[in-house]
């Protein structure tokens, strides 16, 4: 069934794109617009951990197949630049197809360029449909965004986005998870010199949940309430970052520092994290990709074993994770790839992490 | 209009070389004609001007030398004759003797300190010189590097007049260079220049021809050099571009994998700052690799400009060395 909606959304995808381009050509020669598509990419993974056991006895080993696609149309107009793009993807489990998924994004963007001064500005929606309640959710983004190039060398942007997530499900326990973010994030650019390239980035975030927080109650340790009013986490971060390209090689550097204050028992945190990402070029169609992250999460009180109130928020990225990848360009529009990859997360349990061990096979073709 | 333009700035070129340094050019027919329009226009009213004034200074020079050398003459003479009279002094000069050497003293003094002067005005003339001297030679060496980046295909300009030109400028320029060598030195131990070797000038000559001919295998020699430089320079953002994608799409893949693993996505960072800055990066790199696209077309195509006057030149030399057979 799946299979048979990817087929049905790329066929119309490409027909969009062939009618857009071509109409809009035709009503306004001034006008420049291109449609394209971009890579499909199909490939299939084993996932010995599905479920994300913290238990070496519970790991559940499955297969995964899964495909992506999308396309865009750009149109520029003088100073103006538009821009709609939409990507497919899904994931259809072997065995486990509670978790099978498919995911629909839409992107709509309005750019002004004018000298050394440009701004966009970008609405997103993305779908994201499965059988597990975890996995079902919709988010609704909205980006406003302003670059400004000091120099040639030097750049400035500061971006404000404004993101809710809301779950299909209607069960209490899962709609407490939606939550409604007002992001800033000031960032500087440096091209110090042709092999680096530096970059500092300072953010600031406030999550509000669909939940009302908890607090302890005074003079009965270990018993907890409703505080009557929402959870509110505000994170503040920072993260530096280098470029740099010596002997062939590209690597990328980043440290990043966060901190969030919530007003709900459990949740304020400190975050550390360091990452290294390189690829290197050992002969002309073949690539080696290695990214490696440290990650250290350190929380103030000890979280609430409650899982429906951490899962889906507490983390975004996965923490401690090495991932190879070798890619082999087997013609200029195929390629390969087989990623091998170790991550270890935090779980809903309070102190107790689980590990993933992931191997991928892709192919992918550039149109 | 634009071949009008160079016509004018040619011949106003040449026809001021007569009264230069380099001049006498008239007589040079064949380069002088209005087919040979090659970058001079541009060059034009300066070279005239710094070869009239470098002329002046060169004759000028020689005019001082010639005046110091008829006085070192005289100097010579009189101290000779102080000499001779002092030779004589161990006997008590007489009064005719006495009147004689102070008038041979007075004489001395009066050479010496003209000399003196004369010395004075040589070293001045000589720093303005090199410095007029100087500029030219730059003058000759852009007019070189713009002759040989004109395009080879100019259809206005015949590679024959390109050549004998070439010839001709590079003979100036070797001309200037000794005289340099000459008046740069303190000790001059150089042979004398005569200033009128500049006049009669012939781009057709065997110098001209080897002037021209190591004027271009060293120019070839250069840009050769240049475009391997470039190149390689070329490969590694190439390389950069491509590693850059890679990085990129690698990225998008950890991004990603918390999807793939049943994990919700992030929100505030997917695609957002790093889009926006690695597009400005990668923009910075396609402008340098553009530029560096530019330069070496433009290099290969000086190169194949100089190949083909080389071997113009190997054939002329082949035929004349034939027809002499």
């Amino acid at each position: 069934m799946i299979s048979i909606r990817f087929f049905a959304n790329f066929i119309i995808l490409g027909a969009w794109l062939a009618v857009i381009s071509a109409t809009a050509q035709e009503m306004n020669p001034g006008l420049n617009i291109q449609g394209s598509l971009t890579p499909v990419k199909a490939g299939v993974r084993l996932d010995d951990n599905v479920f994300r056991s913290t238990l070496t006895t519970g790991l559940v080993l499955d297969q995964i197949s899964s495909l992506d696609f999308g396309g865009k149309v750009e149109a520029t107009w003088g100073d103006w630049r538009g821009g709609l793009q939409y990507f497919g993807g899904g994931d259809s489990y072997l065995t486990c197809d509670i978790l099978d998924n498919l995911r629909n994004d839409g992107v709509a963007s309005i750019d002004f360029v004018s000298g050394n001064l440009a701004l966009y500005l970008e609405k997103e929606i993305f779908f994201r449909n499965s059988h597990s309640n975890d996995f079902d959710y919709t988010e609704d983004g909205l980006l406003v965004g302003a670059q400004w190039s000091l120099s040639s060398l030097l750049n400035l942007e500061f971006k404000y986005k404004n993101l809710s997530r809301e779950y299909g499900s209607q069960e209490d326990t899962v709609r407490t998870q939606n939550f409604v973010d007002n992001s800033a994030v000031l960032g500087i650019r440096e091209e110090i010199n042709n092999r680096v390239t530096l970059g500092l980035e300072g953010d600031y975030t406030n999550r509000e949940f669909n939940r009302n927080a908890v607090i302890p109650i005074q003079g009965l340790p270990g018993t907890f309430e409703d505080a009557g009013y929402l959870q509110t986490d505000q994170s503040y971060g920072f993260l530096l970052s280098a470029q740099i390209y010596i002997e062939s090689i590209l690597q990328n550097l980043s440290i990043q520092h966060q901190r969030t204050d919530s007003n709900s028992y459990g949740f304020s945190n400190l975050v550390d994290s360091l990452s290294w990402a390189a690829v290197i070029r050992p002969s002309k169609n073949f690539f080696i990709q290695l990214f490696a992250r440290l990650y250290e999460k350190t929380y103030d009180q000890t979280p609430l074993a409650i899982p429906d109130l951490r899962v889906g928020f507490t983390d975004e990225d996965s923490q401690d994770l090495i991932s190879v990848k070798t890619t082999w360009e087997v013609s200029p529009l195929w390629s390969a790839g087989f990623t091998v990859s170790r991550m270890k997360t935090e779980s809903t349990q309070p102190g107790e992490y689980y590990i993933k061990n992931v191997e991928a096979l892709q192919m992918e073709r550039k149109f | 209009m634009i071949r009008a333009v160079w016509a004018l700035g040619f011949l106003v070129f040449w026809a001021g070389i007569p009264g230069g340094v380099l001049s006498q050019e008239s007589s040079l027919s064949p380069a002088a004609g209005p087919s040979s329009l090659l970058a001079f226009d541009q060059y034009a009213p300066i070279v005239v001007r710094f070869e009239k004034e470098t002329l002046a200074q060169v004759e000028k020079l020689g005019t001082i030398q010639g005046g110091q050398a008829k006085l070192q003459i005289q100097i010579q003479t009189l101290e000779a004759k102080v000499k001779t009279l002092r030779g004589n002094s161990s006997t008590s000069l007489n009064v005719f003797e006495t009147a004689k050497l102070k008038s041979c003293l007075g004489d001395l003094q009066q050479k010496l300190e003209a000399n003196a002067q004369l010395e004075k005005q040589y070293q001045q003339t000589r720093t303005e010189f090199e410095q007029k001297a100087l500029s030219l030679l730059s003058i000759y060496n852009d007019w070189i590097d713009a002759n040989l980046a004109s395009p080879p295909n100019d259809s206005t300009v015949s590679l024959d007049d390109r050549l004998n030109a070439l010839a001709l400028v590079a003979k100036k320029r070797s001309k200037l260079q000794y005289l340099l060598r000459i008046y740069h030195s303190s000790d001059e131990k150089e042979p004398a220049f005569n200033p009128s070797d500049f006049r009669g000038l012939d781009p057709h000559d065997k110098e001209g021809r080897r002037l021209a001919m190591d004027l271009l295998r060293d120019r070839k020699k250069t840009i050769g050099d240049r475009i391997d430089r470039l190149s390689l320079e070329e490969d590694e953002i190439k390389n950069e571009i491509k590693l850059q994608g890679k990085m990129q799409d690698f990225l998008e893949d950890i991004q990603r994998m918390n999807e793939d693993s049943s994990f919700p996505r992030g929100s505030l960072r997917r695609n957002d700052i790093q889009s926006y800055m690695g597009k400005n990066a990668k923009t910075s790199l396609e402008g340098r690799l553009r530029e560096l696209e530019k330069q070496i077309s433009m290099d290969r195509q000086m190169m194949a400009q100089i190949n083909s006057s080389i071997s113009r030149l190997e054939g002329t030399e082949g035929n004349k060395k034939g027809g002499r057979l």
